[in-house]
């Protein structure tokens, strides 16, 4: 027994070293700042959006919604147990099977236990365990080329995955709790956070670290999802406080408000034609903005 | 992690000399190749550019819609 906890203690003692090491190594290449990179940049003003459609159809929370390749069609989900597909053109929901729609060959899941998988969609079989995370899974996201994904969890850590391996590449820390949304840039080597201690950050992949934090000391309820907007340079950030707020990615201001949901947040998407943003609520109610 | 055992914390200590190992580019470039980047794609950003947001997909052509 003394023997085990000898050793429990060396290796938790190394892991902490190691930790140490990589702070160090971080503030080795830490010798510029988003404030100073983007200085020079003109700010974008006040981004004021009109609400264009409410769907309509769900009898309960909408805990998630994700667009179509098409950037037309998309498909939310709810606590009534529907899953349903939209026209978003003509706020219809479509009669269709969902075998009518092309989906990925490989599926992302996050497990409400310490791990995510990697599933096969065709075969149902799980591929990869990925296990490294200490608190439930609450969010992932795959990279623009699909070789890695990232997670975010409620050990309020954000970790790099490699696809194929199934290692952890990187662990980004700062948050003090649970991280519910994770994104990657459409450049591939910056990722976003939003979390339930008000905050977003953003993690230059590269220089592997935090390089700006959205927040605001009037925002004082947690973040639920993040979408980014084409070129990156808004974040589309849905709170407990009903409404979805901009930022501007470069300066890390407010930059407008979409309000008119009447229960939390749950989910946003941009679609890759980057026309607009819908916002899911707990209200059972998806709105398209643009 | 208190309810770790050893192999766990063995993993643990292999995955961290994994992550220490990464290459580590200097910030005062990365920041700055990033802000050209998002810089470069504004102007086809539709929320950014109001000329792409002229056919809006999302706004009623018509009065009214045949279903």
């Amino acid at each position: 027994m003394a023997a085990e906890k000898a050793e429990m203690d060396a290796l938790k003692k190394e892991c902490d070293g190691l930790r140490a090491q990589i702070e160090a190594a971080r503030k080795a290449v830490n010798d510029g700042s988003m404030t100073a990179a983007a200085s020079g940049v003109a700010s974008v003003g006040r981004v004021q959006l009109k609400l264009r459609k409410t769907l309509k159809g769900h009898l309960a929370k909408i805990y998630a919604m994700h667009w179509s390749a098409d950037s037309r069609q998309m498909v939310s989900a709810s606590q009534d147990g529907k899953l349903l597909i939209w026209d978003c053109f003509t706020g219809n929901k479509l009669i269709r099977t969902p075998s009518g729609l092309k989906t990925p060959d490989l599926c992302l899941c996050p497990l409400p236990v310490i791990v995510s998988c990697l599933w096969d969609l065709e075969t149902g079989k799980q591929k990869v365990i990925f296990t490294n995370h200490i608190g439930d899974c609450m969010s992932l996201a795959l990279s623009p080329d699909m070789s890695t994904f990232i997670s975010g969890a409620c050990d309020s850590l954000a970790k790099l995955w490699d696809v194929r391996e199934g290692s952890c590449k990187q662990t980004f820390s700062g948050h003090t709790s649970d991280i519910n949304a994770i994104s990657f840039f459409q450049s591939g080597n910056a990722i976003i956070t939003g979390s339930d201690d008000c905050q977003c950050k953003m993690y230059d992949l590269r220089a592997d670290q935090e390089v700006i934090c959205y927040q605001d000391s009037s925002l004082n309820a947690g973040v639920t999802s993040l979408a980014v907007s084409s070129s990156g340079r808004l974040i589309f950030a849905g709170y407990d406080d009903f409404n979805c707020h901009i930022w501007d990615s470069l300066k890390g201001e407010k930059v407008g408000v979409l309000s008119g949901h009447d229960n939390r947040v749950s989910c946003t998407g941009v679609p890759d034609d980057g026309m607009g943003v819908c916002t899911g609520s707990w209200d059972s109610f998806l709105k398209l903005w643009n | 992690m208190e309810e770790w055992d050893i192999p766990q914390m063995k993993r643990e200590v292999e995955s961290l000399q994994y992550q220490l190992a990464i290459n580590r580019e200097k910030s005062s470039i990365t920041v700055t190749e990033l802000v050209k980047w998002i810089e470069g794609c504004v102007c086809e950003d539709p929320f950014l550019n109001p000329e792409l947001m002229r056919a809006n997909p999302w706004v009623e052509k018509g009065k009214c819609v045949i279903l």
